[in-house]
């Protein structure tokens, strides 16, 4: 390879990074600005071991949902259930977001007024006896400054704590304000 | 490897005393000798890889700490501005004619593309898809590879597909078998190193194959066929490397690695073979394969390829330790076993000293 073809290709590599990394925080930009919002109860995941690294792991109401609520298509027994659309009933302000209805893979039809369709993942094998399905978002985890994680461990364990997520048109999430009972306490800048 | 010119120097002065070769050509093959030592080795080169990997390791972990000193959209300048600066420098140093220092800006340059992902999943707290991440910085890395033909970078992308996969099983225990898209990327990679001239990648790959399979038997319990199969695969790899070596030189390019490579599968598949039989009656069976599959190897390839003699008697060994410690009930069968054995191949040994010792008066007889 000659000199200039590689100066070529080294500008079309560093360029095409760059690029697509920009895209990625244009997207999710994007989302925290133009999403909609909802309120979800969050509590931590496990009570002794919350802060791994230096983010604090989450779960949500809606991360355990009864399978009674699943609705059909029905999924094949002892397949994982894959990609789902969580149904939720927005709340009053800052009232949690209720589950309306889970759709295995896509919602068959578009949300009622008030409500708003969350995509989520399941790896939960389906079968007549499962009484519950746990379900990911993508937001099970709020990453702090290392060191800052304690405090929040601390408090979630005595306080409700809540989190606005901004919802996408396709029902990807983002979280963006995590909320301390009424109180913010840390705010998402948009980049 | 120090060795191998050490050796080649020895012969050479050999043929001279010996009057093989004139004093001219050795000084001649004695100096095209030390080029080529000069060629593979590089004190700089290596230190400069060293520093690069150490360096991109300061830039994963000064993202990971999330230190707020810096506000973060400088922080992803910071480190856009770094990619840039490896990228491009690396490619300048490249055309001045530092191919090593090249390379491991190269190295950082993608160390900072997987530092610049992590960023983004902090800043926008994205959990679960860190898989996925490995899998885009690893995909990432492989173009970069291929546009500006780095061969570290080529070793860097095979490394993330392992990563990737590993990450897909996500641990040894539950019933996630490996992603199988892991054998497509192990395709292109391969593809790629013959672009980019990287035997160590392809040793990676076929390495990271192996593991593979270990962890698709392991993952699906009681799948001794499985295990079984790939000591076939490996063999049937060393057969290719052994006897149809003009294409083994095409397709795989690895000389007397694969082999090596072939027999090493072998015992690993085995192995895995032997760890989930408790049967006397089949692990003894299995014993006397392997033992076989070393006598063959050692006889098909072994006066060529030390490292393939070396690695024959390490298996010869484990298997013995695994015989000795596991299987057979008592240590009379044992005994019997190692004294049936021993005599195989004590009677293989003067087999094969009488085949050599035909050929060799075959070659004397026709070099006459």
């Amino acid at each position: 390879m000659n000199g200039r073809k590689l100066l070529v290709a080294a500008v079309v590599v560093a360029v095409g990074q760059v690029a697509f990394l920009a895209a990625m925080i244009q997207g999710r930009a994007a989302l925290l600005r133009d999403g909609r919002e909802v309120v979800l109860r969050t509590q931590p995941v496990d009570p002794r071991d919350l802060l791994r690294g230096d983010y604090v792991a989450l779960s949500y109401d809606i991360s355990r949902v009864a399978s009674t609520l699943v609705q059909s298509p029905r999924p094949r027994d002892d397949q994982p259930l894959g990609a789902v659309a969580v149904r939720l009933q927005q709340g009053e302000a800052l009232q949690p977001a209720q589950i309306v209805a889970v759709f295995a893979g896509q919602a068959p039809g578009p949300a009622a007024e008030g409500q708003i369709d969350l995509a989520g993942e399941s790896d939960t094998r389906w079968s007549a006896n499962v009484e519950e399905i746990m379900i990911s978002y993508g937001l099970e985890r709020f990453y702090l400054p290392e060191g800052e994680g304690r405090a929040v461990e601390r408090g979630m364990r005595e306080r409700t704590f809540k989190m606005v997520v901004a919802v996408g048109e396709g029902g990807q999430a983002q979280i963006k304000r995590f909320y301390d009972g009424e109180t913010p306490i840390y705010q998402e800048p948009l980049y | 490897m120090a060795s191998y010119t050490e050796r080649v120097k020895a012969e050479i002065s050999r043929w001279q005393a010996g009057g093989l070769i004139g004093p001219e050509t050795a000084a001649v093959l004695t100096r095209d000798i030390d080029m080529r030592r000069g060629a593979g080795f590089s004190l700089g080169t290596v230190l400069a890889m060293l520093a690069a990997i150490l360096i991109g390791a300061a830039v994963l972990l000064f993202v990971a700490a999330n230190w707020e000193g810096i506000p973060r959209l400088l922080r992803v300048a910071l480190l856009f501005g770094l990619l840039f600066a490896g990228t491009i420098g690396g490619a300048v140093a490249k055309i001045r004619g530092s191919s090593g220092i090249g390379e491991a800006l190269f190295v950082i340059s993608a160390a900072t593309f997987g530092a610049s992902l992590a960023l983004i999943g902090q800043m926008y707290h994205l959990s679960g898809d860190e898989v996925q991440a490995i899998g885009t910085w690893g995909v990432a890395t492989a173009i970069a590879s291929a546009l500006l033909r780095s061969p570290a970078l080529c070793v860097g992308a095979v490394m993330l597909a392992v990563a990737w996969m590993l990450g897909t099983t996500s641990g040894f225990w539950n019933e996630h078998t490996p992603s199988a898209w892991f054998l497509a990327a192990s395709l292109l990679l391969w593809l790629l190193s013959f672009w980019v001239n990287s035997p160590l990648s392809r040793v990676g790959v076929l390495l990271a194959l192996l593991l593979y399979g270990t962890l698709f038997a392991l993952v699906r319990g009681g799948s001794e066929m499985l295990s079984l199969l790939i000591a076939l695969l490996s063999a049937a790899v060393f057969a290719f490397s052994v006897w149809m070596p003009r294409e083994a030189a095409r397709f795989f390019a690895l000389g007397a690695t694969l082999p090596a490579l072939g027999l090493l599968g072998f015992y690993w598949g085995m192995g895995l073979v032997q760890i989930q039989v408790d049967d006397v009656a089949a692990a003894f069976l299995l014993a006397i394969v392997v033992f076989g599959g070393t006598a063959l190897a050692l006889w098909a390839a072994g006066r060529d390829n030390r490292r393939l003699r070396r690695l024959a008697y390490a298996g010869f060994t484990a298997e013995l330790v695994y015989l000795y410690v596991q299987v057979l009930g008592t240590m009379l069968d044992t005994a019997t076993l190692f004294l049936a054995s021993g005599f195989a191949f004590a009677a293989i040994a003067v087999a094969i000293r009488r085949i050599e010792r035909r050929f060799a008066r075959h070659v004397e007889g026709t070099a006459s």
